[in-house]
């Protein structure tokens, strides 16, 4: 296998204000059962030290600080949105206490002069499942290729391949209905 | 079978055979368990744009629009409860039991309907499809349903007004 990287991909785990469910998939995806360890993936406690972060939970108001500084300390490789929170505010999109979710507050980073990384993966669901942490991750990493309907796996779905099914059953062009609430 | 300890059990069980990791993943898929809620599917040929899930649906991720009669649905915000699944009156809507749902950008689905424009302002109120559904529903023509909810609003003061002015002039005769 021809090396992808030249350092194993350290996690940082980041809630901004989330339920703790999607921390608790997380965690439960760091576990011997998941076994993330086989790919050097560890959970680290500083972000100095994360070249990936795990991010969770809708950005409150309370948290933003501490993400921006978090942010601006780790300058991660990747984010990986784990939740529907993260991914586009979820259920609190139109709340008054919360930033929504991950693109928002990377928006607000980059009028920082905050650098950004440059891969960005999400991951909805409420909460998705450790296998699904564990196969974002995996992609995150470059450990594997995202599945997709040529190889066969046509049950399972990868990021172009939900865009085009969903693609395929459009009939008008696409339009962004996150903003209409907000 | 719902409510089945048997995952569980099969998890302890390859703990006890000394299989505790899951090796096979994440370089080839498994199955999802049967009850699995993943991402929802609208038949765009079944669906009549009533906008019943859009209203059911908690994170606001479908929406419909009144003034275009579409449906928009977008994957990221979804939390797959499926409220719109049970709430669907035609069983539109599809869940994919999927769960490695990664995605960088949005993905979008939107199903547009023929809308119907009022025939007194011309303004979009519904899709054509549903007043179809509901003239089928009470087997009978509606003629009132081809106005807006505004302008039905603006008849009805005009019949009270009406109603007033008459009341007054007949008061007055006397």
């Amino acid at each position: 296998m021809k090396p992808k990287r030249m350092k194993s991909v350290w996690l940082y785990h980041l809630n901004t204000g989330g339920c703790n469910a999607c921390d608790i998939e997380v965690l439960a995806a760091l576990s011997p059962r998941y076994d993330p360890e086989r790919f050097g993936m560890k959970l680290v406690e500083s972000p100095r030290h994360a070249d990936v972060i795990i991010f969770t939970g809708p950005v409150t108001y309370q948290a933003l600080p501490r993400a921006i500084e978090v942010f601006r300390v780790a300058r991660p490789i990747g984010v990986l949105a784990v939740g529907a929170c993260a991914c586009g505010g979820g259920i609190w999109h139109d709340s008054a206490a919360v930033l929504g979710g991950l693109d928002p507050l990377l928006e607000l980073l980059k009028k920082m002069g905050v650098k950004v990384p440059e891969k960005i993966v999400k991951l909805p669901g409420c909460p998705p499942r450790p296998h699904a942490i564990l196969y974002a991750a995996a992609v995150l990493a470059g450990v594997i290729e995202p599945r997709s309907a040529a190889s066969g796996q046509s049950r399972y779905s990868s990021p172009s391949q939900i865009a085009e099914r969903l693609a395929h059953r459009e009939t008008g062009e696409a339009q962004e209905p996150s903003q209409q609430h907000r | 079978m719902p409510g089945s300890l048997a995952p569980r059990l099969t998890a302890y069980r390859e703990a006890a055979e000394g299989r505790a990791t899951i090796r096979q993943y994440p370089y080839q898929p498994l199955p999802p368990p049967p009850r699995l809620r993943g991402v929802i599917q609208i038949d765009p040929e079944k669906c009549i744009g009533c906008g019943a899930c859009a209203t059911a649906c908690p994170a606001k991720t479908l929406v419909f629009d009144r003034e275009r009669a579409r449906l928009v649905y977008s994957v990221t915000r979804c939390i797959f409860c499926l409220l719109c699944v049970e709430t669907c009156p035609k069983g539109a809507i599809t869940s994919l039991r999927e769960y490695e749902i990664l995605v960088e950008k949005t993905p979008t689905q939107v199903v547009k309907h023929e809308p119907a424009r009022c025939i007194k302002c011309g303004r979009v109120y519904a899709s054509k499809k549903l007043l179809e559904e509901v003239e089928k529903r009470v087997k009978r023509k509606l003629p009132h349903l081809k106005t807006c909810p505004l302008c039905k609003l603006e008849q009805a003061a005009m019949i009270t007004a009406m109603r007033v002015l008459r009341a007054r002039q007949a008061y007055r005769k006397r």
